[in-house]
């Protein structure tokens, strides 16, 4: 058996890499820790709030703006992200099938599968890291986005039980990351049955209303096999 | 007059919110373990808080932060209770469905970085999980970028070695 080039390793690494990524996505937030320093700390960091809360109030003129809530803002941006997130990977499986297409050819159709669920080898089997599951919301997103580039056919979780025959690649798409002005989402692209795989994360930002792919690392929008120092190539 | 007691503590816990979930990540990366990720960001974040005053004034804080977590696994020296350095948590091989050889690399990189000098496990990390150059890396580990190269090419030599390679279908 040949040994994995350099490039291979890179590659491999980052599927590694993405595969674990759910795992610190099941870590509580900030307000659960074994050690009472954070909360020394959140207490001091209320207590200059407070400190300013008071000096405001002695402020002559229009009263400060009361302070966002928590609970309708999460829920807005709840509400929002359950419909970005299928135009985010409709945008990024379009750029990655477009990508990829064979010169002087069309892809017969994409098979699409959230990315799958991971178990141990226990019995009962324990969950390492739950599968992304696409709403119907989802599906008519990206194939809103995709169907110009190639019919969608949704599968089963991946692994499929059959590769489909002839010009049918497969994508898996991560969980949408949320990077403040901009969204970041992994994917997986393979050719094939035994074909290469190209991964990576493309950055996607909502440009004039619509999201749209500007960056991508690796060879996802960079030149073919490009190694892995390329810094994220524009799309 | 600016409030500047307020501005600071509000500014510290918006950062905190928007990086956590990336540095847990990028500890994970890191350390190989979700516990040990925990406690790489706290750290960093109770330590990031005592210099809130300056580093809020940076550009980028939350690429500091991100050189912080890298850092502090870098000198990291805590042991567990029992002694033991922590490690990356076994994963054992899937059975929901046959993954297949692919699978089965992914499990052995996982575990083989663990076994890697910590400067050499950053190396990767950086490289294929934050997608940084060698050039970033460089300024972020304050080492030569030919130091990273090196690193680099050390790390990928020894998974290459020990990685089984895919079977030709």
């Amino acid at each position: 058996m040949a040994q994995l080039t350099d490039d291979e390793l890179g590659e491999l690494l980052r599927e590694t890499f993405a595969d674990k990524e759910a795992l610190a996505d099941h870590v509580p937030e900030a307000t659960k820790r074994r050690s009472p320093l954070p909360a020394l700390v959140a207490a001091a960091a209320v207590l200059v709030v407070l400190a300013g809360v008071l000096y405001g109030v002695q402020r002559a003129g229009r009263p400060d703006p009361a302070p966002p809530v928590a609970t309708s803002a999460a829920s807005d941006a709840a509400s929002d992200a359950a419909t970005d997130n299928g135009d985010i990977w409709g945008a990024a499986i379009a750029t990655a099938t477009r990508r990829f297409q064979p010169d002087g050819a069309s892809w017969q159709a994409v098979q699409v599968y959230g990315a799958f669920a991971v178990s141990t080898a226990s019995d009962p089997p324990r969950l390492i890291k739950p599968g992304l599951t696409l709403t119907e919301l989802d599906k008519q997103r990206i194939e809103r986005a995709v169907n110009p580039v190639a019919p969608v056919r949704w599968s089963a979780p991946f692994p499929p039980s059959t590769c489909l025959p002839g010009r049918v690649p497969r994508v898996v798409v991560n969980p949408v990351v949320g990077k403040g002005d901009h969204r970041e989402v992994r994917i997986m692209f393979t050719l094939g049955c035994s074909g290469s795989t190209h991964s990576g994360k493309y950055l996607v930002e909502k440009i004039d209303g619509a999201w749209k792919v500007t960056a991508g690392t690796g060879d996802l929008c960079g030149p073919l096999k490009s190694t892995s120092t390329t810094p994220r190539a524009p799309c | 007059m600016t409030t500047s007691g307020v501005r600071p503590a509000l500014v510290y816990d918006e950062v905190v919110r928007a990086t956590e979930r990336r540095l847990l990540r990028l500890g994970l990366m890191l350390s190989g373990s979700v516990h040990s990720a925990e406690d790489l960001v706290q750290t960093v974040f109770a330590r990031a808080h005592r210099r809130w005053d300056r580093i809020s004034t940076l550009d980028h804080p939350e690429a500091y932060l991100r050189t912080m977590v890298v850092n502090e696994f870098l000198s990291w020296r805590r042991l567990l209770k029992n002694g033991e350095v922590p490690l990356a948590e076994p994963i054992e091989r899937p059975t929901t469905e046959d993954i297949g050889n692919r699978q089965a690399q992914r499990d052995a990189a996982w575990q083989l970085l663990a076994g890697l000098p910590r400067k050499q496990r950053a190396v990767l990390v950086l490289r294929y999980y934050e997608d940084l150059s060698d050039d970033e890396i460089a300024r972020v580990l304050d080492v030569s970028p030919s130091t990273v190269r090196s690193n680099a090419a050390r790390g990928l030599a020894t998974l290459r070695d020990r990685l089984p390679a895919e079977e030709a279908n």
